[in-house]
């Protein structure tokens, strides 16, 4: 029953960004020149060193790759600037003591856009990517693992959102702490470059973090699907998600009790 | 309007930014802070990129380097004097334009000085420290005067994608993408691009004249890029003016369209 | 006196979007726009002498705000005329910015999280005011409006009394002639509300500065204003004093009775019955097609009164009467 009522949230939610459909279309302009400096970049480096492939990838492999993360990641992060407005302006207030409540509702709202935006992304970025550097073999039947993984990185990005977005209840300005998280989505969790490309000890440091599972591993697996590894990663991504559930929980009970004893 | 006046009011903004930034003073710093941290991840990113692939086409990690001084230099400058030039397309599209309107300022300049940025000590910072490592001294000079042309070139180009505001009603998602994408171009070396695309980069988008150019020409120096340099700044400046005179005029008229369902 | 404003036959309109309501809506919106013309502003003349206090009233839509925002210079009108101390806000924008001053109830300029006098300090440069010209200035509106205690306490942590308290400082820190005070008490409680009154009257008084302000708080006007303009739908319904609209549109009477015995009343074609228990009635009565005294003589030959009150409708629903185009009269200002 309550599922009804949130997916009635998320709808309305989605209608109303919905009206924002050029906004959703636009954000991916932005997307799409990423990849098209990363297709010249790459071709560059491929052509001037001569390889067929770097550790593994090819040139079309490696400019999918990134239509694949950015596609992930793109997913419009105003949830932390959101959940910051929110607690800043005391629309929280409802929520207090319904801690399921607010993640549920922040959850099925975000992760609706998320995939409205996945694909709006993926379609831009793969007519950039097929233009530049063609397609590359991908097995079709191989899609529902694949959605699976994403969905789970997507929830864990949102989770990690929500839990930073809490900040708010200490901070003045939570939009320092969304920026720098971002970059290290960026850089440590490979979503501009495959992990592979990073010297032993980077990737070593990446596989104990949360990072390489936004957008890394879904990615790699679109690229070079392995079932054995597909199941190692929705493992690590289902436990990240428990960890991060219970860190907001922990984060929420802290601040309801900040706010009771300051007022508000 | 003395220049003199103009000088003094955006003093007086400036002021009023870094009493605000120093209210929360821990804020500031983390401000300051998280900016500087994003230049290194990318110094970060370009090292272990080099390492891996030691030679592409010419350039090497001391072409980053000098690319990211000129970039976040005159970035930092652009943000930190005119922050909203990146945010006109908001102050259009929310109608926050009206508070400018019934000012005794010359409107585009005061609404433009009027915010500035918190991460921009930050890029500062990091391109002046980069360049004062990097750059041999007797070129300082001249790193100065291009990260000031191409702090210009950023700006109009931003009054321009802005502007844009004027005519769709509401283009903050696009314009912040576009102002996004061309700072994007111009952080990766002009050599990647070729044919078409690299004219288009170069010409159209200021992406190449921004970044591109000036740090040839810090490499070494030649008098018709850089009077080609002079002669793009001053061009774009003034359309960017153009452009948003002749949509403030079109807003003032209010044909604007609202949408109501 | 000297008209301060004149306004000839000004009229605005703009283009509107209609989007039907679904998905067919939203597809049709974007391929195939219809376009509506919507007369915001449609033929308003009207002068305000120097020294004046009028309020302008209307509900939403009205075209209160584009008549406010074309005289701010923030709009250009259509047609017609606009002149602001002689000057037209559209070709000396700046000079008349440097005699005019506004509010906009909704949009303070105060810096959110610095003192007001940090505020003061940047708008004395906006309007380039001299260092000395300034200092004393601040020195007098500071006494005058009593903000000396908080002024250097951030904007957050004031009280909303002591903020607009301090956004009237602002706005007249460079001596303007005119003021624009768009919606100045929304969402104030009512003590704060008196006391923003007393200082708008105290202004216009003190200062001599002509005060246009637009309302949705009748109140405000009541207690305020000299003399009272009602736009609707974009043309002016009323125009003149507070006391001769009570008068002209006085067409309704409340008569509320209570009786000692149940109450016997056969409602009229004249009245309106609003409330009735065993023992009391309140009516309303229609002046216009029966009077007073004929009511009550019905009233009295049925009832035995034990106390009898007549009062006079509540302004806000003279006004209504007047939105919703019960009377189109026009008076001039007495």
């Amino acid at each position: 029953m309550w599922l009804s009522k949130y997916l009635a949230i998320a709808k309305i939610n989605f209608k109303n960004e919905f009206t924002y459909f050029w906004d959703f279309l636009f954000d991916s302009v932005f997307i799409a020149i990423i990849i098209f400096i990363y297709s010249q970049l790459w071709a560059i480096l491929f052509s001037t060193g001569h390889y067929s492939d770097i550790s593994g990838y090819t040139l079309a492999m490696l400019v999918w790759y990134l239509v694949m993360t950015e596609s992930i990641i793109d997913f419009i992060s105003y949830v932390v600037d959101n959940i910051g407005d929110d607690i800043k302006q005391g629309n929280i207030a409802n929520y207090l003591n319904k801690p399921y409540n607010y993640i549920i509702y922040i959850y099925t709202i975000h992760i609706v856009m998320g995939f409205v935006s996945l694909i709006l992304t993926f379609l831009l970025g793969s007519i950039v990517a097929a233009v530049t550097v063609g397609g590359f073999s991908f097995n079709f039947l191989n899609i529902p693992f694949i959605l699976i993984t994403i969905f789970l990185a997507m929830s864990m990005n949102l989770l990690i959102m929500t839990f930073l977005g809490l900040f708010a209840f200490w901070m003045e300005d939570v939009s320092a702490v969304n920026f720098i998280y971002q970059k290290f989505v960026f850089i440590i969790g490979g979503t501009l470059i495959p992990l592979e490309f990073f010297p032993e000890w980077l990737a070593k440091i990446s596989s104990f973090l949360p990072f390489s599972y936004l957008a890394y591993y879904p990615a790699k697996l679109f690229i070079n699907f392995n079932l054995h590894q597909f199941l190692d990663v929705v493992a690590v991504q289902i436990l990240w998600c428990i960890v991060f559930i219970f860190l907001i929980l922990f984060i929420y009970k802290k601040a309801i009790k900040k706010v009771s004893i300051n007022g508000g | 309007m003395a220049v003199k006046d103009q000088f003094r009011l955006l003093w007086a903004y400036l002021g009023m930014s870094l009493k605000t930034l120093l209210e929360y003073r821990l804020n500031a710093l983390l401000f300051i802070g998280s900016m500087i941290i994003n230049d290194l991840a990318w110094m970060l990113f370009w090292l272990l990129f080099f390492t891996r692939f030691p030679n592409v086409n010419g350039w090497d990690f001391s072409y980053m380097i000098i690319l990211y001084a000129v970039i976040c230099f005159s970035y930092g400058l652009a943000s930190g004097i005119f922050r909203n030039a990146n945010k006109l397309q908001n102050i259009i599209a929310n109608g926050t334009l009206d508070y400018f309107l019934p000012l005794p300022k010359n409107i585009l300049y005061h609404l433009l000085i009027e915010k500035s940025s918190q991460y921009s000590l930050g890029d500062i910072l990091f391109g002046l420290v980069l360049a004062v490592i990097f750059i041999p001294i007797y070129n300082f000079p001249l790193f100065l005067i291009l990260s000031l042309l191409s702090a210009t070139i950023i700006i109009s180009f931003q009054i321009i994608i802005g502007s844009i505001s004027f005519y769709i009603g509401n283009s903050r998602r696009l314009s912040a993408s576009l102002n996004g994408g061309v700072m994007s171009l111009s952080s990766y070396p002009l050599s990647i691009y070729h044919g078409i695309a690299r004219f288009i980069i170069l010409f159209l988008i200021p992406a190449g004249f921004l970044a591109g150019v000036p740090v040839e020409l810090l490499k070494s120096f030649n008098l018709t890029w850089f009077l080609l340099l002079t002669g793009f700044t001053i061009a774009i400046l003034l359309i960017a003016i153009g452009v948003f005179y002749k949509g403030l005029k079109r807003y003032e008229s209010g044909n604007q369209m609202y949408v109501r369902s | 006196m000297i008209n301060m404003i004149e306004i000839k036959n000004l009229k605005k309109s703009f283009k509107v979007i209609t989007k039907e309501p679904g998905l067919r809506g939203y597809i049709n919106a974007i391929i195939r726009p219809k376009h509506k013309i919507v007369n915001a502003v449609n033929g308003i003349s009207m002068t305000i002498k120097k020294g004046e206090l009028v309020a302008f009233i209307g509900p939403n839509g009205a075209g209160k705000s584009t008549t406010l925002k074309m005289l701010s210079g923030i709009l250009y009108p259509d047609s017609g005329t606009i002149k602001i101390d002689g000057l037209n806000p559209q070709k000396d924008r700046i000079k008349l910015a440097y005699r005019m001053g506004t509010i906009f109830g909704q949009k303070p300029q105060l810096w959110y999280h610095l003192p007001a006098i940090d505020t003061f300090y940047l708008f004395s440069k906006i309007y380039d005011m001299d260092p000395e010209i300034y200092k004393k200035r601040l020195e007098y509106l500071i006494e005058k409006f009593d903000i000396k205690e908080f002024m250097d306490q951030p904007v957050r942590k004031l009280s909303l009394g002591q903020r607009m308290r301090c956004e009237f400082v602002l706005a007249l820190l460079h001596k303007p002639q005119i003021l624009f005070l768009d919606e100045p008490t929304i969402g104030l409680d009512i003590v704060v509300k008196k006391n923003i009154r007393e200082i708008i009257k105290k202004i216009n008084k003190e200062e001599k500065v002509t005060i246009l302000l637009t309302s949705h708080d009748v109140g405000d006007i009541e207690d305020v204003a000299n003399r009272v303009v009602i736009i609707n739908r974009g043309i002016i319904v009323y125009n003149g004093t507070f006391s001769n609209l009570r008068k002209e549109y006085l067409n309704k009477k409340k008569i509320k009775i209570i009786s000692e015995t149940p109450v016997v009343f056969n409602n009229h074609s004249a009245t309106k019955i609003i409330n009735q228990s065993k023992y009391s009635l309140d009516l309303e009565v229609d002046l216009t097609k029966t009077s007073l005294k004929e009511i009550i003589d019905i009233i009295m030959k049925n009832n035995k009164i034990e106390d009898i009150s007549i009062e006079d409708p509540e302004i806000e629903e003279i006004i209504e009467d007047i939105y919703n185009g019960k009377e189109m009269k026009i008076t001039r200002c007495g």
